[in-house]
């Protein structure tokens, strides 16, 4: 279906309109879900007094750490598996970079960063392979290491703090105090993680390799993939990107903070993000690249409600609407698609 | 094939439906908005002919049209809701305000700086902030107090210097508990000690002050030390685990209160002393069991800052007054035995356990009672 | 390449693991698969004896009723977690659902404890009939339908706590008997006995009932289970809906134990819930469990808790160790039972 591997086997006797079509169907959920972020930003543009750089800014930035945990919890799930521990390794990232950070140089910080996330990315991969080696349901190893990781991060860190360098604060958010009107440096940083992995997981053997998996563990058995090795890629890019997360959390907010709840929150976030950018629990099916509309949907969705005066609690309710609304009317269509077939 | 096609139109419809659900909701915000912004320009344009009155309605209305921006980051805790309603009540009853806008959902510290950019955005004149972290907020308030916007931080402190702050001094509300249980122990004996949310700030600062009260009674000795992260039923197993297999003589809570208490009375244990905050259900507790041999102080940590906050963030934008950097409300001790009078006074018979009995603060705050109970904005 | 590629049992990948060694591993291996519940006991017996040795005093009926006082409501909780499990399902709502519950029974206590219970217990099998439905007829993944249901409720009585609901959070002196007190020279706790009711319910009715046994089919081949006529989409509206009023009975009961309601009433429960059934060896491939672990995990949690809070150990340790014990669990038993 919308998986990059049979794109291979289509013939290349079709017209240009025929091609069209097919593409459009391929990506038609992450082609909506983007002109549904355009929608919201355009809906968001005309509820406030002055919509400018400053407003695209801050959604840039701030939707980083959405974005970041997103792509990394799709890859898990397009990979057949659920991280629940992701929010709580993206806080662990956030507590370690902050403490460590703090009073560096440019440099220096730059060094932590890598080396941040190739922890992260290392600890996610023992993970993956303990679930591979142990055949333990992903939901169960990751529900244990959501507490282990949350305990890491406050033996870490024991109450909020630490900080970080302008530089890094520049890298990540165009700005060396965090705030500005500066928006190419934070959509650069979306954008370009963002095309690497997409690239990856649809040009890559390795990458592709994750489909299979995903899609069925038998079959991709039988071709030659290697399970283990798979699954544990799987889980050591979305570490590296639940790293990335943290220090982008390190930048936007120049500390660390280990509390349980955030990464409650950001994990919660995490799901709704790759479910509503159209990619399927189960695996085998869907984008990153929706996903990523689908996070910063998510993120731009507080500042609207907020401008519109709806009640907070209200806003809860709506989002939580929202996401069944749009579950369930994707189950609908995969209910009349099999009919169909 | 063509039965396939159709998922892009789904979800372009989709959004045509939530894009009117959404409006639905608003719809009905935008009548009242504009019934209250339509009044004042009626009025003007009927006082017209005269010559001298406009100009005056005109000096009210600009000071009379201010926005206040609230961001909050913890939803469904009595604390913060009585702290936004005071705000709320606050705003109505000094009649300067126009609108509150509330920026108030689940979220960590970067979730705030985004909460506070969107405020920027929308032009309010002031941002009232109970804070993620002390230091997270520093550049956002620098660029909000660039754009002219008055800042103030309640609850907790900010680093920030453009920054008002208006906190409940959670030093000495560890500190006053602490040393009221330590002297009706007598300076000796086994204490719980059932503190707040690891790694918050305020429960560092109460620790800070507990610690200072504990080391002028070295005869007191803590066998217990618990976690109860604010959360009741925590703090009540927690509790019950304690009171039952351990020896203790008192009970210091960070504000886990009614449900200790509740463990005594279901296990069948006698009373120790024990000190929470001024939660109604304590307070009921202290005055209906008094005589059953419980004794009990309240440390107040009022939720009222709020209102504080709004009635000095008028103050500022009007230029009414002005005010120190830093308001440090000091907490009172109140137990019931010396101070009975004061807890009945106190006590709201027809308001639930989790809500905090004070309500106003004095000197600062004029609205009603029933003003926070509505919960209502202007 | 079907979508409908849940997560396959992973039996699939790697089938033979080293020719099996006929020693003491070996035979031990034999007896957690045959007799899961065996380990969970010795894990259990060797965490009291643990507390026991921290906290002397600990060891007696009293420290043995706070146990079971404090076990019962995530048993109960987690009750609804197994027969979800072992649907291939899973509730992240049965938090916000004991919550709005323990609402709706102080709300309604002016028409009477009877009545208001009754009605309590009804809201939250409503709830998880909403939950079944968004499951079974729509097909939206269990995570999310029942997550975005949990923030839909939290939102919903965020508003209403303020407002109708201000002055639902008294607890009745009947609920508060059932959830804190005890009776045997207050040794055996109500709420253990609402518990073990529960129990002997759901273990004879897995066990022996037609539902019971669709319940097992379901999780075990989905497919086939379709192909052989049973409606999928009723049996798992039933089971969410069981799983809402499990959850609203603890609700009640923690109510009860904590004696007001609030908003964050039940929140500390929701994981452990799963944790416990997952801990009682109910796998979430489906189709593989009893309750009876699932009561032996709510135990073990339990008395994890009070250990942690006799060590006085700091949030962050109490958090590793509950991570850690979960995957080693789940480890052993999944090393045991891989070979069947």
């Amino acid at each position: 279906m919308t998986t990059a591997t049979d794109e291979r086997a289509t013939s290349p006797a079709t017209t240009p309109g025929a091609r069209l079509q097919r593409w459009l169907r391929r990506h038609g959920w992450t082609i909506g879900v983007w002109l549904l972020l355009l929608a919201f930003i355009l809906w968001y543009a005309t509820l406030i007094p002055a919509f400018g750089e400053f407003q695209i800014a801050s959604i840039a930035r701030n939707s980083l750490p959405t974005v970041y945990l997103a792509l990394a919890q799709s890859v898990v799930v397009i990979a057949g598996g659920i991280d629940l521990g992701i929010g709580a390794l993206m806080v662990l990232a956030n507590s370690a970079s902050a403490l460590l950070m703090e009073d560096q140089s440019f440099a220096m910080t730059l060094v932590i960063a890598v080396g941040v996330v190739l922890g992260a990315a290392f600890l996610n991969a023992l993970v993956g392979l303990v679930i591979a080696v142990s055949e333990i349901p992903d939901v169960v190893v990751t529900l244990g290491m959501l507490f282990v990781y949350s305990g890491l991060a406050l033996l870490v860190l024991p109450s909020p703090g630490g900080g970080t360098s302008p530089g890094l604060r520049f890298l990540f958010t165009g700005s060396e105090t965090g705030v500005g009107t500066n928006y190419w440096m934070p959509i650069l940083m979306l954008a370009l993680p963002t095309a690497l992995l997409a690239w990856w997981m649809t040009r890559s053997r390795r990458g592709l390799s994750l489909y299979a998996i995903g899609s069925d563990l038998g079959a991709a058995y039988l071709s030659g993939v290697s399970i283990r090795r798979a699954k544990v890629v799987s889980y050591a890019v979305a570490g590296g990107f639940a790293g990335l997360a943290g220090i982008a959390l390190t930048t936007l907010a120049n500390s660390g903070d280990p509390r349980f709840i955030n990464a409650l929150n950001a994990l919660l976030a995490s799901l709704a993000a790759v479910v509503l950018g159209g990619i399927v629990l189960g695996g085998g099916v869907g984008s990153v690249v929706g996903a990523v509309a689908a996070g910063i949907i998510l993120f731009t969705l507080n500042p609207i409600l907020t401008a519109m005066g709806i009640d907070p609690n209200t806003t809860q309710v709506v989002r939580g609407v929202l996401i069944v609304l749009v579950m369930m009317v994707a189950g609908l269509l995969e209910w009349r698609r099999r009919r169909a077939e | 094939m063509p039965k396939q096609k159709p998922s892009v139109w789904w979800l372009l419809a989709m959004l045509a439906a939530i894009a009117m659900l959404v409006a639905a909701c608003a719809e009905e915000e935008d009548v009242v908005d504009d019934e209250v912004d339509d009044e004042p320009v009626e009025d003007v344009e009927e006082e017209d002919p005269d010559e001298e009155e406009p100009e005056e309605e005109a000096v009210e209305d600009v000071e009379g049209d201010f926005v206040i921006g609230v961001s909050n980051t913890l939803v469904g805790n009595q604390w913060r809701e009585q702290m936004v309603c005071s705000i709320q009540a606050e705003s109505l009853a000094s009649g300067m305000v126009s609108d509150v806008v509330l920026a108030n959902r689940d979220t960590d510290a970067s979730g705030q700086i985004a909460d506070i950019e969107g405020l920027i955005g929308q032009g309010v004149d002031a941002i009232i902030v109970n804070p993620h972290d002390r230091t997270a907020l520093d550049d956002v308030i620098a660029a909000a107090d660039e754009q002219g916007i008055i800042v103030i931080s309640v609850d907790q402190a900010v680093t920030a210097e453009q920054a008002y702050n208006v906190t409940n001094d959670q030093v000495a509300y560890g500190e006053l508990g602490g040393r009221w249980l330590f002297e009706q122990l007598d300076g000796e004996g086994n204490v719980a000690y059932m503190r707040g949310g690891d790694g918050a700030p305020a429960d560092q600062d109460r620790d800070e002050g507990f610690q200072a009260a504990l080391a002028d009674f070295p005869d007191i000795e803590i066998i217990s030390e618990v976690f109860t992260g604010w959360d009741p039923s925590t703090g009540a197993s927690q509790a019950l685990d304690i009171i039952t297999t351990e020896d203790v003589d008192g009970i210091w809570t960070s504000g886990i209160d009614y449900p200790v208490v509740e463990q005594f009375e279901a296990a069948g244990e006698d009373f120790v002393p024990v000190v929470g905050a001024d939660n109604n259900g304590f307070i009921e507790q202290l005055i209906e069991l008094a005589d059953d041999g419980l004794t009990g102080a309240v440390v107040t940590n009022p939720p009222p800052v709020g209102g504080v906050a709004t009635a000095i963030a008028i103050d500022l934008l009007t230029g009414r007054e002005d005010h120190p950097q830093d308001t440090i409300l000091t907490p009172e001790v109140y137990d019931n035995i010396d101070d009975m009078a004061a807890l009945e006074d106190l006590y709201l018979p027809d308001l639930p356990q989790g809500f905090v009995a004070t309500m106003e603060f004095e000197g600062y705050t004029t609205y009603t009672q029933e003003q926070v109970l509505e919960c209502e904005g202007p | 390449m079907s979508v409908d590629s849940e997560p396959q049992a992973p039996q699939q990948a790697e089938q033979g693991d080293a020719g099996a060694a006929f020693g003491v591993t070996a035979r031990l291996r034999l007896l957690i698969a045959e007799r899961p519940i065996l380990v969970l006991l010795v894990v259990l017996a060797l965490l009291i004896a643990l507390t026991g040795a921290i906290e002397p005093r600990y060891l007696s009926l009293r420290g043995l009723r706070n146990t079971l006082l404090l076990a019962a409501p995530m048993g109960i909780m987690a009750a609804g977690q197994t027969v979800l499990m072992l649907t291939r399902g899973i509730d992240l709502s049965v938090a916000m659902v004991a919550t709005a519950a323990a609402y709706v029974v102080g709300f309604q206590a002016g028409a009477g404890v009877g009545t208001a219970l009754l009605l309590g217990l009804l809201t939250g099998a409503a709830l998880g009939a909403v939950n079944g439905i968004g499951v079974g007829v729509f097909r939206v993944h269990p995570l999310i339908m029942t997550l975005a249901m949990s923030s839909i409720l939290l939102g919903l009585f965020s508003q209403w706590a303020q407002t109708v609901l201000l002055g639902a959070t008294s607890v009745d002196p009947f609920v508060r008997l059932l959830g804190a007190g005890a009776f045997l020279g207050n040794l055996l706790p109500y709420n253990t006995l609402v518990w073990a009711g529960v129990a002997v319910v759901l273990i004879v009715g897995l066990r022996s009932s037609g539902l019971g046994r669709m319940i097992y089919a379901l999780g075990d081949n989905p497919v086939a289970t379709r192909l052989a006529g049973v409606r999928e989409w009723q049996v798992l509206i039933v089971v969410y809906a069981l799983s809402g009023f499990f959850a609203a009975l603890a609700g009640v009961l923690i109510a009860g134990q904590t004696g007001a309601v609030d908003l964050r009433l039940a929140q500390e429960f929701l994981l452990p819930s799963i944790a416990a059934a997952v801990i009682g060896g109910t796998s979430l491939f489906g189709g593989m469990g009893s309750y009876s672990g699932t009561i032996l995990g709510a135990l073990i949690l339990s008395v994890l808790n009070t250990m942690m809070v006799f060590l006085n150990a700091p949030q962050a340790l109490r958090q590793v160790v509950f991570g850690g014990i979960v995957i080693a669990l789940a480890w052993l038993y999944a090393a045991a039972t891989r070979d069947r």
